[in-house]
């Protein structure tokens, strides 16, 4: 698992030292929430359908997301 | 009983409503009873969903692991809302259960790298804390290649 929420950058920049992971994204936990809310904000309606890959990209957008790390297409 | 033919879109939906009202992932046999069908058709409705990626199941099993933002496991967060506790699969969907069952949440966990204990609360559709950063280490486009790493 690899999707984690850290005390600070601090605590990222060790704990990827310490794990020999390289790289990936660090964001505000409100930039997560705001991914959350987008991504499962309708997850238990009776009409949801999985997000298509521009969707997904539109989301990251909207969050700030905008490197290439976030790039499905 | 009838063995009623239901949707994926109707399967889909029930392991979802099991998932948030007991914290527990439904085996197909839980809601091939509770919708009135067939547990072979359930099965195939749970393969048909991981494959497309609606749906993780335990590998080599009918058994669901993942239905995002729900885990089967622990997985060190836990999201607690209405007196249940929750198992996301990651830091993110502890955030997801919350976005997804709408009343207010309070996330628990260790940081990573120091394992102090970390909590905060949802409500409103606010978090009580800025000072969190979160961290992905795979890019978007390789999360399915092995989504229990991811």
């Amino acid at each position: 698992m690899t999707m984690n929420l850290f005390w600070s950058e601090e605590h990222v920049e060790r704990w990827l030292d310490d794990t020999g992971i390289e790289g990936g994204e660090t964001f505000s936990v409100e930039q997560g929430w705001q991914l959350a809310q987008e991504l499962y904000g309708d997850r238990l309606s009776p009409d949801w359908t999985r997000k298509t890959p521009a969707e997904y990209e539109a989301m990251f957008r909207r969050a700030g997301l905008t490197s290439d790390f976030w790039s499905l297409t | 009983m009838s063995d009623a033919v239901v949707s994926d879109a109707h399967v889909r939906l029930a392991i979802y409503e099991h998932f948030v009202r007991t914290a527990h992932a439904p085996s197909a046999g839980n809601l091939a009873a509770n919708l009135g069908t067939t547990e072979t058709g359930v099965v195939s409705a749970f393969h048909r969903l991981a494959d497309d990626h609606s749906l993780v199941l335990r590998p080599g099993t009918d058994t669901i692991l993942m239905a995002h933002p729900l885990s089967a496991d622990p997985t060190g967060y836990e999201t607690h809302i209405d007196g249940m506790t929750y198992s996301p699969n990651c830091g993110w969907d502890a955030m997801g259960i919350a976005a997804m069952i709408g009343k207010p949440a309070r996330v628990t966990f260790r940081c990573p790298d120091c394992g102090g204990p970390i909590e905060f609360s949802i409500a409103d559709g606010r978090l009580d804390t800025d000072w969190l950063r979160v961290h992905f280490a795979v890019p978007a486009r390789q999360w399915w290649d092995d989504i229990a790493y991811t």
